[in-house]
């Protein structure tokens, strides 16, 4: 633990000049020092795993009411006990890992996708276009992001389709802030005007020299973000605009059991332990990707 | 400088104005006729098309978008945020009766996390590789993952269900009974501001350990300059950029946060309102909301640039 946030910054070696598979070596050997890092990873690994294998993991379906057995106590039986329904808690958190992970990656790609495409076109066309851009992504930014994402999914209506355009949105301000930085400050390259000198289209100037250059940060950014979505659709599943009802979302296991807190906590606390692992585990992550892609990065994310 | 304030005021009042078409596009163009909503929600009285058409008038829904848009625009310039079709009560009034509450538990926060935050952040960074540096950090790292609106049910749970010390929550205005308030205020503060607690520590710390190892620091050792000055007039001050930045972004995530844990403590606050009125496509009430928060962060961001300078001369006001 000591060493491994703050060790001086070490420069990234120009990725120009270093062959590709020594800077890979680098990244990996970087990464994997890092004991906490390498937690995270287990974690995110541990639960795509979860995600993937829920029906053959789970003990029992996650929506099998059981009128005999409501708000049971963990027993032997059932782990962590049952909801109101009679539903096993810890069934409904290993599908729950399902929902957690789908609307991640669906909302990261939204974000991604549109920000990503904001942030590039503003920095690269400047001028005009870069006001006008940047200057919605700032009004954007205005809004607290979890204000945005529980306006737009309450407008559309709850379900995952909708969650994950509603997260998409309220997420897509961060990546097109950085993706301009970063394409800002790679456009300040000699290699940039290499590109334009030999009549480089504007396309093929920004996905064969901007994008690959800014991939460091954007990959820290996307993991980082993975965790802040899943943390952002637990609070909208506790308000009641997440995932419909029946389908196991940890955020709405939390609302449904916090109303038999006094009679059985494991109910609304549980699903909270899952959220932290997942969010810690995106978290380390992304520290020690920051650390092995890009050091300078530290301080800006 | 103050030439860059009046820039920046500007800039400010250009990026609500987007706010304000961005919400209002949002509000309109999104399925759900909020008259009809209210109606069949209501459910007492059976409106004749004449009456709904009146309603309708009543409220403005029956303008073309744009017009809409601009009117909604020169009442909220005259101060009148216009009428809550739910409630019946004026926006305006709705606002300022709830916004102070959330500013009173969103201003203890964000002086507890930025009070907190970069001591802790300052003392890991002394103490680096210590005990002390290594229990912080690891509170830290899990303090930025836990979910608030749980972290409250889990206080509520062990403080006032179990333990009974502390109110479930409410509200208990300060000028009534300032230890009761704050009593009140403890829970649903730490929830706020813990998030923002741990992130600052983290930035912080990273920031002092960054500008430990530049070579004025160096300078300022060899020079023989005492430990105390080489930390608070060098490292600390120099540290405080980055965290600033990080600062100023609290403000936001402090009000979203206040969405949750307003529910969770039944706070009748911006938070609380903003989330019922969504819930019951009382737009009025979303509109304004939205906006006066926006006004609040665009102002705190302000702040944030305009002290940059104050720490850090060397930046420019161009």
């Amino acid at each position: 633990m000591p060493n491994n946030v703050a060790n001086t910054v070490e420069p990234a070696a120009p990725p120009e000049i270093a062959p590709a598979q020594s800077e890979f070596r680098r990244v990996m050997r970087v990464f994997f020092g890092r004991k906490l890092a390498v937690v995270g990873l287990a974690l995110i690994v541990f639960l795509i795993i979860t995600a993937i294998f829920a029906p053959w993991l789970a003990p029992y379906p996650p929506n099998d009411i059981d009128m005999a057995q409501t708000l049971a106590k963990p027993s032997a039986e059932h782990w962590l006990g049952t909801d109101n329904l009679g539903r096993d808690i810890l069934s409904r958190i290993i599908y729950g890992a399902r929902t957690s992970m789908i609307i991640a990656i669906g909302a990261t790609a939204v974000s991604v996708i549109l920000g990503e495409a904001l942030g590039l076109i503003a920095a690269h066309f400047g001028g005009i276009v870069f006001q006008i851009i940047m200057r919605f992504i700032d009004a954007l930014m205005a809004v607290p992001m979890l204000l945005v994402a529980l306006i737009m999914a309450s407008l559309l209506g709850g379900g995952a389709k909708n969650v994950i355009l509603a997260l998409g949105v309220g997420m897509l301000s961060v990546h097109a802030r950085m993706m301009c930085a970063q394409a800002l400050s790679v456009k300040q390259n000699d290699y940039i005007l290499a590109a334009r000198a030999i009549g480089m289209g504007n396309l093929r100037m920004m996905f064969l020299e901007i994008v690959p250059n800014a991939f460091p940060a954007l990959v820290v950014v996307i993991t980082v973000g993975l965790g802040a979505v899943i943390l952002a659709e637990a609070g909208l599943s506790f308000l009641g605009v997440g995932v419909m009802p029946p389908y196991p979302a940890w955020g709405g296991m939390i609302s449904e059991g916090y109303k038999y807190i006094l009679s059985n906590p494991v109910l609304a606390l549980s699903p909270g332990v899952a959220i932290m692992m997942v969010v810690f585990g995106f978290n380390m992550m992304g520290d020690g990707l920051r650390d092995a892609l890009d050091p300078r990065l530290r301080g800006v994310i | 400088m103050t030439a860059y304030i009046v820039r920046r005021l500007m800039l400010g009042v250009v990026i609500l104005l987007l706010v304000t078409l961005l919400v209002f596009l949002a509000m309109r163009l999104l399925p759900g006729d909020p008259l009809i909503i209210f109606i069949s929600q209501s459910q007492v009285e059976v409106y004749s098309p004449e009456q709904l058409a009146e309603l309708r008038h009543e409220y403005g829904l029956d303008k073309s978008l744009p017009m809409q848009y601009i009117s909604w625009i020169g009442n909220i310039l005259r101060g009148d945020m216009g009428k809550s079709i739910v409630l019946g009560q004026d926006v305006g009034y709705l606002i300022s009766k709830r916004l102070p509450v959330t500013i009173y538990f969103g201003a203890l926060s964000f002086i507890v996390s930025a009070f907190l935050g970069i001591i802790f952040g300052v003392i890991c960074a002394l103490r680096r590789g210590k005990w002390i540096d290594s229990v912080v950090t690891v509170l830290a790292n899990i303090g930025i993952t836990l979910p608030a609106f749980w972290l409250g049910i889990l206080l509520m749970f062990v403080f006032s269900l179990t333990l009974h010390w502390l109110p479930t929550g409410g509200y208990v205005p300060p000028t009534e009974s300032l230890g009761q308030s704050l009593r009140a205020a403890i829970m649903p503060v730490i929830c706020l501001s813990l998030f923002s607690i741990a992130s600052l520590t983290r930035q912080t710390r990273s920031a002092m350990l960054e500008v430990v190892s530049q070579d004025y620091i160096r300078t300022a050792w060899s020079k023989g300059l005492r430990e105390r000055v080489i930390i608070y007039r060098h490292t600390i001050k120099n540290a405080m950029i980055p965290v600033i930045t990080i600062l100023g972004l609290q403000v936001g995530l402090i009000f979203g946060g206040s969405v949750l844990i307003e529910t969770v403590f039944q706070i009748p606050g911006m938070g609380r309102l903003l989330a019922n009125s969504l819930f019951s496509h009382d737009y009025q009430i979303v509109q304004a909301g939205t906006l006066v928060i926006a006004v609040v962060v665009v102002l705190s961001n302000l702040i944030v640039d305009i002290s940059y300078g104050w720490f850090d001369p060397r930046i420019r006001y161009g």
